[in-house]
Order: C-alpha cells, then sequence, then structure tokens
C-alpha cells in the first residue's frame, strides 16, 4: 500500500474498510493481524497530515512581469502568521 | 423700442418655456456632478454627459422620497420639468422622482445572460466538480483589503490549521476587476499545488457586484481544472459567478467554512477509528488466548501418556483377575483331589486288613468275587495283613454268615 499517494479522505476510506473487514467473525488471526498493522499506518497517516505544522499564508506580488509570493499579514495579529 | 426690465425678460422666457409641451415634463439622463445637499433640505447638482451639462435643483419635500443615495458621478434618469430661476436667469431642471440610470439595464443584461449561459448548459449540476475533502492549499481570489480575505484566512486557519492559503489579489469593482479576477483564477488553476479556489468579496450594491456578473469571467470559472467555492456578497445576493462555481457560499466566511473541515472532527472521527481498531485488535487476541488455553488444556486432557497408564492398570488388573481364577480354579482341584483321596481311602482293601479281614482269591490269583466260581478241594489264597496263608476249600455253605453258624 503506498500511503503517501492517498488523500486523507481516501486513507480514511480504506481505514473504514479495514473495521469493517475486521468485523467479519471469518477472518484468520494471521490476516486480522495484517489488517490491524495496515490500519495502524493508516491512523498514522491520517494523524501526521492532521499533525502538520501550521500552513504558511502567501500572497501573490506582481512586479514587472515577475511573480513573487510574499508573507500575507494579517491585520490586528503579529507580524508573520 | 422701449427696454425692457431684466426681470420682465426672464419673466417671459419662464412664460415660454413654462408653455412647452416637452420642457413641461421630461425625463433626463445624465451623471451627477456637483453635488451639493444643501442645509435647508433642497438638493442641488448638475446633471452632464459627455457633451453637455445641466443644473439641476430637487427640493426636500421630493427628495425625501427618493430610495437611493445620490453621490457624486452617479448616472441617473431624472423626471421633471425645466424652468427659469427669474432672478438669476438661470433655466434649471427641476427634479420631482429619479431611478438609478443603468440598474435597469444591469438587471436586465443579469437575466439576459443567466439564461444565456443556462441554456448553454454552464450551471449543470453535472458540470460542478467535488469540494476537495481535506485541501492542502487553498488559492483566494479576492481583494487583498477589505473583511473578506480576513475573515477567509481567519476561518481556514482556525478550523484547519495546517491548510497553506495562497492569496492572489485583485480588484473586485469596476470595469477591470473581471479581468484581473480571470487572470487570478488563471493564474492559480495552473499552479499544480492549489486544490481548491476561493473567489469572491464582501457585500456592496448590485452594481459593486456586477464585475460577478461578467461573462468572461463565467466562462473562466467554467473551464477551471481546480474545483472553486464562490461567495460574493451577503446571503441574498446571487452572482452569475455564483450560478456557474461548483459551490456557492452565501459569504465569505461561510466559503471559508465549507473549505476546510474542523480539525477538531477530523481528530475526534479518526481517534474513534483508532480505539475501534486497537479494541478489535486486543478482544481478537483475547478470543484467540482463550481458545489457545483450551485447546492447550484439552491436549492435556487427551494426553496419551495418560492413556499408557490407564492402559497399565488394565493390563494390571486384567493380572489380577487371572490370578484370581486359576486359583479359584486350583483350590477346587485341590478340593476334588481331597475328596477323592478320601474316597480312595475308604476303598483301599489295606484298612480291612487292618481291621483283621482277609480277601480271597482263587488258584488263578483273582479275587473271589461269589461264592458260586468255588469248588471243594480248590485251593485257596488267603490275603491276611501279616502274609498269605495257602489253604484248602473242605466244605461251601451257600447262605447267610447266620445261617453258616446254625
Amino acid at each position: 500500500m503506498e500511503l503517501n499517494k492517498l488523500s486523507y479522505e481516501e486513507a480514511m476510506s480504506k481505514l473504514e474498510g479495514i473495521l469493517e473487514e475486521l468485523e467479519n467473525d471469518n477472518i484468520t488471526l494471521n490476516d486480522s493481524l495484517n489488517k490491524y498493522r495496515q490500519g495502524m499506518e493508516l491512523y498514522n497517516y491520517c494523524s501526521d497530515i492532521l499533525k502538520k505544522a501550521e500552513g504558511e499564508i502567501k500572497i501573490i506580488l506582481e512586479e514587472r512581469d515577475t511573480i513573487r509570493e510574499i508573507d500575507f499579514v494579517r491585520e490586528g495579529e503579529d507580524e508573520y502568521c | 423700442m422701449k427696454p425692457l426690465k431684466v426681470y420682465e425678460v426672464n419673466n417671459y422666457i419662464k412664460r415660454i418655456i413654462s408653455g412647452d409641451m416637452v420642457l413641461s415634463n421630461l425625463k433626463i439622463e445624465g451623471e451627477i456632478s456637483n453635488f451639493k445637499h444643501h442645509y435647508s433640505g433642497h438638493m442641488y447638482f448638475s446633471l452632464k454627459d459627455d457633451r453637455s451639462k445641466i443644473k439641476c435643483v430637487m427640493f426636500r419635500a421630493d427628495n425625501e422620497q427618493l430610495h437611493i443615495k445620490l453621490e457624486e458621478g452617479m448616472k441617473i434618469i431624472a423626471s421633471g420639468y425645466v424652468s427659469v430661476y427669474d432672478r438669476d436667469g438661470d433655466y434649471q431642471f427641476y427634479i420631482r422622482s429619479i431611478e438609478e440610470k443603468g440598474v435597469g439595464d444591469l438587471y436586465k443584461a443579469f437575466e439576459e445572460l443567466k439564461k444565456k449561459l443556462q441554456k448553454e448548459g454552464l450551471f449543470e449540476e453535472s458540470r460542478k466538480k467535488k469540494i476537495p475533502y481535506l485541501s492542502k492549499k487553498i488559492g483566494v481570489v479576492t481583494s487583498s483589503t477589505g473583511a473578506a480575505i480576513r475573515d477567509i484566512v481567519s476561518i481556514i486557519k482556525r478550523r484547519y490549521p495546517p491548510c497553506d492559503i495562497l492569496i492572489y489579489p485583485t480588484l473586485v469593482q469596476g470595469t477591470n476587476a473581471p479581468m484581473e479576477l480571470c487572470q487570478g483564477l488563471k493564474y492559480l488553476d495552473d499552479r499544480l499545488d492549489i486544490d481548491l479556489i476561493i473567489m469572491g468579496r464582501g457585500g456592496g450594491s448590485f452594481e459593486e457586484l456586477f464585475a460577478f456578473n461578467d461573462e468572461k469571467l463565467a466562462r473562466t470559472i467554467s473551464n477551471l481544472k481546480t474545483p472553486i467555492i464562490s461567495a460574493v456578497g451577503h446571503e441574498t445576493d446571487f452572482t452569475i459567478s455564483d450560478f456557474v462555481s461548483d459551490l456557492r457560499a452565501p459569504t465569505p466566511s461561510a466559503a471559508a467554512e465549507l473549505a476546510v473541515p474542523d480539525i477538531s472532527y477530523l481528530y475526534n472521527n479518526l481517534n474513534n477509528k483508532y480505539d475501534i481498531l486497537s479494541n478489535f485488535i486486543l478482544k481478537k487476541l483475547h478470543t484467540y488466548k482463550n481458545d489457545l488455553n483450551m485447546a492447550e488444556r484439552a491436549l492435556r486432557y487427551n494426553d496419551p501418556s495418560i492413556n499408557i497408564r490407564d492402559k497399565k492398570l488394565d493390563i494390571d488388573n486384567l493380572y489380577k483377575e487371572l490370578n484370581y481364577s486359576v486359583e479359584k480354579i486350583l483350590s477346587k482341584e485341590i478340593k476334588r483331589l481331597i475328596l477323592l483321596e478320601n474316597r480312595l481311602k475308604i476303598l483301599d482293601p489295606n484298612q480291612f486288613l487292618d481291621k483283621g479281614y482277609g480277601i480271597l482269591y482263587n488258584s488263578r490269583h483273582l479275587k473271589v468275587k461269589s461264592i458260586d466260581e468255588l469248588k471243594v478241594d480248590e485251593e485257596l489264597h488267603i490275603l491276611h495283613k501279616e502274609g498269605t496263608i495257602k489253604t484248602v476249600i473242605v466244605e461251601i455253605n451257600k447262605g447267610g454268615l447266620q445261617d453258616g453258624t446254625k
């Protein structure tokens, strides 16, 4: 399973799928341990996405045919955010 | 010719003008300039177009009825009459009522464009792209000043802090606004890192929002590869951009709410899955452990060594039984033997000899069984305890012992 290509939503629905499969009584111990391992990987992947550091806020600045991004300063807040 | 007084001339002109069919009731279209709202309540300004201008007055009683606020530069259509102000000799347009020029036209243009694009299918539900569940980077096309961008940024940051935001600042009203909006949209759409675009502005008059009713802008929006949320003005304001966008938000704040989910909700949901997953595997392992324990007990119960021990016991028992039976048979035989021995003892001839009896044998050494086989003068042998006696029969008397003695 290549995790880093999945979107959060896809990872979530895979995780839900695994939970559903685990609820099947016919699953073998080996399979259920594999599924559990996959589920934990998906959980950690989703959790990492949410834990990503504060996203940046930039504003496009156009100057003489060049486009730059600079930090966007919000009014009434610290200089940089 | 007698010269006339100035006031007489002005009065004369006033009479002529007042009698004119056209000038006594007309509408004039133009742009307001030199607007003055006098403390008396009357309004003084000029109406102008690119070639000329005319002085206007609107008295308090009339301007109090207005539904719009007159401003410098506003294009209006005014109804009233032309007359002369005797004192200054100025002719003026006396305005009774005003309609905002263009609003009617703008509405018409809006409705026409809406119909046209609808016919082309640009508003079709099937064309609308799905708003990503969780955008990594959101592009915002709006004015870099004002409440809209502030609201959008702070709400996105509050709900989902990991999200990156890239702002493309543009004009949001006026004739250049549609072009700048299109540029912004295209720029963000061409970038590969933008998951979602929010385009919008805060509230304003119909005219101020009209940049978002531009046909080119509508077509640019409909050609975007990136999903877009449109948020123009307030709840009640609808623009062509709203119809053609993938999602319409009633306000810029609402657009931000629709753009990203609340991170605490995501965490709750995710942690819930984690709990289910770990509880499940713990339960599963517990069950398997129990099963294993039971299997172990069953195995131990069915241990072959127990079986062997049992079999040994069986063999021991059988051996005992066998011994017992043999002993029983032996003792029975012994009893029989003793019995036989006793019988034998009874039959032993010696016991008679011991008592002093003798046994008779004939000459051929056969035991004499009957008196009838004997003859007188026949030799007889008598076996006695102490030896044998050879004798000859003298007399034979058949009958009982008693008879013999008789």
